[in-house]
């Protein structure tokens, strides 16, 4: 679980998340609230909300028809007074009723002669209502309700101001107020309501373009709430069903039209019970398979076998009948409490007396028998620990035997078994270390008894080499004796290392080294032999140290044989190559020459004795290869050969190490 | 010089093939063909090295060794086919100086046999003159001041190069140095690839100081780090 990403991405994304969904629900229900409080009157002018002229909305239709009609019957009512307020300039208005002008705070208004600054006006002949906008009439779009029949003849005129100015200190006269109005209710549909869906729009949307980072987020959360313990969150349980019964009354009073009567705090709840659900599912989700693992009952029992395993079997069993005894104790409790009670009602009538009699003498019998098993169970149990021990020493190539069981122990079987197997284990042990034994002295014994007729062959060459008056011919013999008797040590001694590899009986001293270094000087060894061979040698080594563990003596011994059969079965004047190549924590040596021969197809060229020719006519022992490849695996490294046609390659691979050789070795 | 060497083998064929090598250099042998025998002949008191194979009816060779070490003091080489680093600490510590393996190269079994006697008897009181400063390793003793190298007490004859590495390498007995190292301690340059050059006066070297150039047993080579002489 990514918990240590530093990233801050998966945080962005979730909190993006949360954020946008939550606003989305505070929209929606904000729409719903308004719709149902609405449903009856609007309480928000929904098409005044994007006003550009204020005298295009609803709003001032309802005012002016409000207007008309308070003007109409006042002007009807001969006592009335003017209900205006002259003085605010944003509405003219002259009211007559017959020929007398009733109340006016400006003269004669004609459509066409409208004072500077108005745009609007609206007649009343008594009959009907005209208006005109901008010097045209426009009754038929602006429909203005008709004031109550009158008497009276009355008619009204009102203009508008195309720009409202001024304050009048009548509030509900003033096309100012009107405007403010109409500004508040456009603020607070677009702050509140339309600002925080797009947002929430927008959000919930980036956390589903960033659904990767968001699931980490959720990855994390699920491995932290992971890490809670299942009983405290059982109990959260409790607060979290209070919360939901709380967002499901918010709920329903907000369909029911009563969401006003509830506090702002109240609401919070239905976001939290939605989030913290959100948590329980996304545990489950994540954590579904060890939900339990990680509980405070799981924890103590995990503590308990720990405690249990860290003691012998013999303890563990012992402990578990206590506890077993501790359990059945409430019983035996209740039964020793009921003595009393029988005693005082011994001489009662009833059944009651007798149950409890029963019950008690049904405990004495359990503790009884609790008692002797115990015994029996201690006795099992350290006959047990003996074995176990027995096995674990046996395991540990301690085969020492022990006295047999009693007939009756529970173990008498399977300690015979085990006896069993301790004999024929150390039978085999016994076997198999003689049979190492005698393959080490049979190659030391045929080793020797070969290497000594070769001493003497070998000596009586030098000494006839040695004589003087030894016909040409004879020389010669001499010498080609002498040859392959040197060749023979060769090979005793080859053979001899190939063996004790094999047995697993070769020393090596391992130890930190330079492959590069090693294999520069081994070509610098070898000089002499390269340049005589006609042959060129292209090594391409790197020039920083590769330090692998190995013996340096025996590694030398691979590449001297593997580059010497390179000089010997080339392709005259061919190029034989020599690469090392470190590819992740592996350094690779490969020789690559061409075969001067055909290279058999399908003959495993590291077996003893096997050469590229059949007919063993030239130098070899036959062994450079085998010997090669037991060094390499001894020292711990992989050799590997291949031929592909005519190309033969040999790679010797060893793992690189940390390892350096101590200093004051190389100053 | 006819010095007395006695040769103890099992076998006859080899006792006297060396017998004949070795009375060709001039040397008298002494014939003795189990420990036993070997053990009556070392009280010759004209006796002046053994040669001894370990491996022998009766009485071994290294047992032979052990009670000889007791009475006298003169020079033992080991024949053995026995031919494990093991064994040869083993025959060293029981009081051989010098160990060969068979089949040993007979020319080479006569170096050794000299290089032993020329010890033994010319370098006997080498100890009495070891002041001066000269450091001694084995059959090596080298005189920083007069930079001059003796091996078994005869001086070899060293081109300067030659000499400035064994000078290095005399005065850090035991410690390995890389090419690169000798190379800038000697020719005082820096030096790219210089595996081949040193490893050239290396050889060099080893033909001139060493029994058997194959199988050093003073400037060896520790493959994969550098070059020393190994402390003896």
């Amino acid at each position: 679980m990514d918990t240590k990403s530093k990233s801050i991405k998966p945080a962005v994304a979730f909190t993006a998340f949360v954020l946008g969904i939550s606003l989305l629900i505070y929209t929606a229900a904000a729409v719903v609230i308004i719709a149902v409080a609405s449903a009856g009157s609007a309480v928000i002018p929904w098409k005044d909300v994007f006003w550009t002229d204020y005298q295009t909305t609803d709003s001032f239709r309802s005012y002016l028809s409000d207007r008309l009609s308070v003007l109409v019957r006042s002007a009807a009512d001969p006592e009335g007074a003017d209900p205006m307020t002259p003085e605010d300039t944003n509405l003219l208005y002259v009211v007559t009723a017959g020929d007398a002008v009733r109340f006016a705070n400006t003269d004669e208004l004609r459509p066409n002669q409208l004072p500077e600054g108005y745009n609007f006006l609206l007649t009343y002949d008594g009959e009907s209502v005209r208006v005109y906008k901008d010097g045209r009439e426009i009754s038929d779009s602006f429909q203005v309700a008709l004031p109550a029949k009158t008497d009276a003849d009355v008619s009204v005129s009102l203009a508008a101001a195309e720009h409202p100015t001024g304050y009048s200190y009548d509030g509900y006269s003033s096309f100012s107020y009107l405007l403010d109005d109409l500004r508040q209710i456009r603020a607070f549909v677009i702050w509140l309501l339309i600002v925080p869906a797009l947002a929430g729009i927008a959000l919930t949307a980036w956390s589903i373009v960033w659904h990767r980072y968001k699931v980490r987020a959720d990855q994390a959360i699920a491995w932290f709430t992971g890490r809670v313990w299942l009983e405290f969150k059982l109990l959260l349980l409790i607060p979290f069903l209070w919360m939901c019964a709380l967002a499901f009354m918010c709920c329903l009073a907000v369909v029911t039209n009563q969401a006003l009567t509830y506090g702002v705090l109240r609401y919070a709840s239905v976001p939290m019970a939605l989030w913290w659900f959100y948590l329980y599912v996304n545990d489950i989700r994540y954590n579904f398979g060890h939900i339990t693992a990680r509980s405070l009952c799981a924890g103590l029992a995990g503590l308990l076998r720990r405690q249990l395993l860290r003691r012998p079997a013999a303890q563990r069993t012992e402990r578990r009948m206590i506890w077993q005894f501790a359990a059945c104790l409430p019983f035996f409790l209740f039964c020793a409490l009921s003595v009393p009670y029988l005693l005082n009602h011994w001489f009662a009538y009833g059944i009651r007396p007798i149950l409890l009699l029963l019950i008690c003498a049904a405990g004495v019998a359990l503790i009884a028998l609790q008692v002797w098993l115990m015994k029996e169970n201690k006795q099992s149990a350290a006959e047990l620990d003996d074995l176990l021990g027995r096995i674990e020493a046996a395991g540990a190539g301690r085969l020492e035997g022990a006295p047999p069981l009693p007939e009756e122990s529970d173990f008498h079987d399977a300690a015979e078994q085990l006896s069993h197997m301790e004999a024929g284990l150390r039978t085999a042990l016994d076997e198999r270390m003689r049979s190492e034994r005698m393959k080490v002295e049979l190659i030391t014994n045929v080793s020797h008894d070969l290497k000594t007729p070769l001493t003497s062959i070998i000596s009586y060459a030098e000494l006839l080499k040695q004589e003087d008056d030894l016909p040409e011919a004879a020389r010669d013999y001499v010498h080609i004796l002498s040859d392959k008797a040197k060749r023979l040590q060769t090979m005793v001694q080859d053979v001899f290392e190939v063996s004790k590899a094999t047995t697993g009986n070769l020393r090596v001293d391992v130890k930190p080294l330079d492959f590069a270094k090693l294999l520069r000087q081994t070509l610098a060894d070898m000089e002499e032999a390269i340049a005589d061979s006609g042959l060129s040698l292209k090594p391409r080594l790197p020039d920083a140290p590769v330090w692998i563990a190995a013996d340096g003596d025996r590694l030398y011994r691979v590449f001297q044989n593997l580059i010497g059969n390179a000089l010997k079965y080339s392709l005259p004047g061919s190029r034989v190559y020599l690469d090392l190549t470190v590819e992740g924590l592996q350094a690779t040596a490969m020789v690559r020459n061409t075969s001067r021969e055909e290279l058999p197809d399908g003959v495993d060229l590291t077996e003893r004795f096997v050469r590229g020719d059949e007919s063993r006519t030239d130098g070899g022992s036959g062994l450079g290869l085998s010997i090669a490849r037991t060094f390499t695996e001894a020292c711990g490294g992989a050799f590997s050969v291949q031929t592909q046609a005519d190309l033969f390659t040999a790679a010797v691979s060893f793992p690189l190490t940390m390892e350096r050789p101590p200093q004051e070795e190389t100053i | 010089m006819n010095e007395c060497i006695l040769v103890v083998d099992d076998d006859k064929e080899i006792v006297k093939a060396i017998a004949i090598l070795l009375e060709k250099e001039g040397y008298r042998v002494l014939k003795a063909y189990n420990g036993m025998e070997a053990l009556d002949c070392a009280l010759d008191p004209t006796l002046r090295l053994i040669i001894i194979d370990v491996m022998m009816p009766q009485l071994d060779g290294l047992s032979a060794v052990m009670k000889i070490r007791e009475k006298r003091n003169l020079p033992i080489i080991v024949l053995s086919a026995k031919s494990e680093d093991s064994d040869k600490v083993l025959g060293l510590s029981m009081g051989a100086d010098d160990y060969v393996t068979k089949p040993f190269n007979p020319q080479e079994l006569v170096a050794r046999v000299r290089s032993q006697l020329r010890r033994y008897t010319q370098l006997g009181d080498v100890n009495a003159q070891g002041q001066g400063g000269e450091i001694i390793n084995g059959r090596l003793c080298y005189k920083p001041e007069e930079r001059v190298l003796l091996v078994d007490g005869e001086p070899v004859k060293l081109t300067a190069t030659e000499l400035k590495i064994v000078d290095l390498l005399m005065r850090n007995l035991g410690r390995i140095f890389p090419a690169e190292e000798i190379y800038r301690r000697v020719w005082n340059e820096e030096a790219y690839a210089t595996e081949n050059t040193v490893m050239v006066h290396i050889r060099r070297i080893r033909e001139k100081i060493e029994l058997n150039p194959k199988e050093p047993e003073y400037l060896k080579v520790v493959w994969g780090i550098g070059y020393k002489i190994e402390k003896h």
